[in-house]
């Protein structure tokens, strides 16, 4: 079976962690969990997963939601929302969010999109955790969708500031940051993308490099150990 | 319930699907105590959705409102996108720091990791504090919630709480309250605990009352039995058509498992007794095989 996009996203950020690393996430947790799950498997044995409400779980599938009492399997100890504060007030390796709007400097937002504060025009959920992005060495975002309406020229609320933001992984490319700017920057397309779909999907003027550089392919261990040590429910190979 | 009054602050224990103080969410609903203002962290979802589709609910400060792999939570956005409620926009992190203020019995509490968002843009939930070298600090303002709720799977008679899986914000929003209810699966005895006193998770020093009630947390899970995933896809369904101006299916909702059921015992024959709470409880352990 060939692999879907979400994933060849749970491929490439598994590649981007080194052992010895402290990660984690929130809610919407199949991609960075599989990422996070897959590089303990591969290269990062000493990974150590801080995640809300447990340390280095193992969850028997990919959970959407690492507060649920299954998403504990094998942890090694159960936290308290005061561990995360202590993490995110002195910053971790990385952490993963996925949002509502993204700007072209990564600036995150899961609040509100359009009218005025006390009367939006979409209240989105929220979100548990803000600090670590903004404290951690880096983060990544992997946006459910890729669109004009989802990658704006401005948000309408900072969830979360774009400075730490490393990659953007999207349904259809991966995207860094210009050194100088911070400004957003194709890196690869997803198999099947073109620069044109890329731009055209893209609220806000992309910078696009002279050459790029080909979506890197998962080995076959990648894909195997994938699907049958970390994600053996098939979260990953449901959608697309 | 005596102890909740219209106009009351609750902070809601437990996070997203796991350890609701659901039992208590739903005699707060027959009893239609309202103008309620609610806490919960880091993120709330059946229990925060229906107190504010039966009108109960003036403010939330609540970090995330969601219904997880379920979706959003409809109600929640029906009644921000009318302007009926106020919901602040706001995070755990900076909800822990005021916590641990009020825990401490301090004002405020530093937390110096959201500067340059707009979490930290609302005056009542911050201040800037300058230091004697011209620095100046955010600090979260504390908050002090009039009764924490939670569920837990066991505590004894004069309130000593042992988590049997997460505690989240629970050990927290119990030292930061006025008061603490908690509600338990089951109650065990005071011997029990002092022959394992390092598995108490919250002491009897910050809970003021204890209440029995076997399996009160469903639909949403403890350690010891799973969410109820078909019983919440259920509810987000109602509360969708209800978001889209059809409010039959929740009706029917509220009749068959909140307002209906005249105790917990009524409704944990309505959600199909026994059987049912085997198969949660099976469902958990399986996980964990």
């Amino acid at each position: 079976m060939q692999a879907t996009t979400d994933e060849l996203r749970a491929v490439f950020l598994s590649r981007d962690i080194a052992d010895f690393e402290i990660g984690s996430c929130g809610l919407a947790a199949p991609v960075p969990l599989a990422a996070m799950r897959l590089a303990q498997e591969l290269h990062a044995p000493n990974l150590t997963l801080a995640m809300e409400g447990a340390l280095n779980p193992r969850p028997r599938h990919l959970v959407d939601v690492p507060v649920d009492p299954e998403a504990h399997h094998e942890a090694e100890a159960i936290l308290d929302l005061y561990d995360l504060f202590v993490n995110g007030e002195r910053g971790i390796d990385f952490w993963f969010m996925a949002g509502i709007q993204i700007d072209r400097h990564g600036n995150l937002n899961l609040h509100r999109v359009g009218g005025t504060p006390e009367r939006p025009a979409f209240r989105g959920p929220g979100i548990g955790n803000s600090s670590i992005a903004m404290t951690a060495d880096r983060w990544y975002a992997y946006p459910g969708s890729h669109t004009p309406r989802t990658f704006v020229e401005s948000v309408d609320f900072v969830t979360t500031t774009g400075t730490r933001c490393r990659f953007v992984v999207s349904p259809l490319a991966v995207l860094d940051f210009e050194a100088e700017t911070h400004r957003m920057r194709l890196k690869h397309l997803m198999p099947g993308m073109t620069v044109e779909d890329v731009v055209a999907a893209t609220g806000f003027k992309l910078l696009v490099p002279t050459e790029l550089e080909p979506f890197p392919a998962p080995t076959d261990e990648e894909l195997r150990v994938l699907r049958e040590v970390v994600d053996t429910a098939g979260a990953l190979r449901r959608a697309n | 319930m005596s102890l909740v009054e219209p106009g009351s602050s609750l902070a809601l224990g437990g996070a997203v699907h796991a350890n609701r103080p659901a039992a208590f969410v739903r005699e707060l609903v027959r009893r239609g105590t309202g103008q309620l203002v609610l806490h919960a962290s880091p993120g709330a979802g059946w229990d925060v959705d229906l107190l504010i589709a039966c009108g109960l609910v003036r403010k939330t400060v609540v970090p995330m409102v969601t219904l997880g792999e379920l979706g959003l939570a409809p109600s929640f956005r029906l009644a921000v996108e009318t302007g009926e409620i106020e919901a602040a926009y706001t995070d755990a992190m900076s909800r822990t720091a005021a916590y641990l203020a009020a825990a401490y019995g301090h004002p405020f509490h530093l937390i110096g990791s959201l500067e340059g968002t707009n979490l930290v843009d609302d005056p009542e939930l911050f201040d800037v504090l300058t230091d004697s070298d011209g620095n100046a600090h955010r600090a979260a303002r504390a908050v002090s919630p009039d009764l924490c709720v939670l569920h837990v799977e066991e505590a004894d008679e004069y309130g000593n709480v042992r988590h049997a899986r997460g505690r989240v914000m629970d050990v927290l929003a119990a030292r930061a309250s006025r008061r603490t209810v908690v509600v338990a699966d089951r109650l065990v005895s005071n011997r029990t605990v002092r022959a394992e006193p390092h598995r108490t998770t919250i002491p009897s020093q910050y809970v003021q009352v204890v209440v029995e009630c076997p399996f009160g947390a469903h639909p949403t899970a403890t350690g010891e039995y799973q969410a109820d995933i078909e019983h919440l896809r259920l509810y987000a369904h109602a509360a969708e058509q209800r978001r889209r101006g059809d409010a039959a299916a929740f009706g029917t909702y509220l009749d068959r498992y909140v307002t209906g059921p005249s105790d917990e015992l009524d409704y944990r024959e309505a959600i199909g007794g026994e059987a049912v709470e085997q198969r949660l409880r099976e469902e958990l352990r399986a996980s964990h095989d």
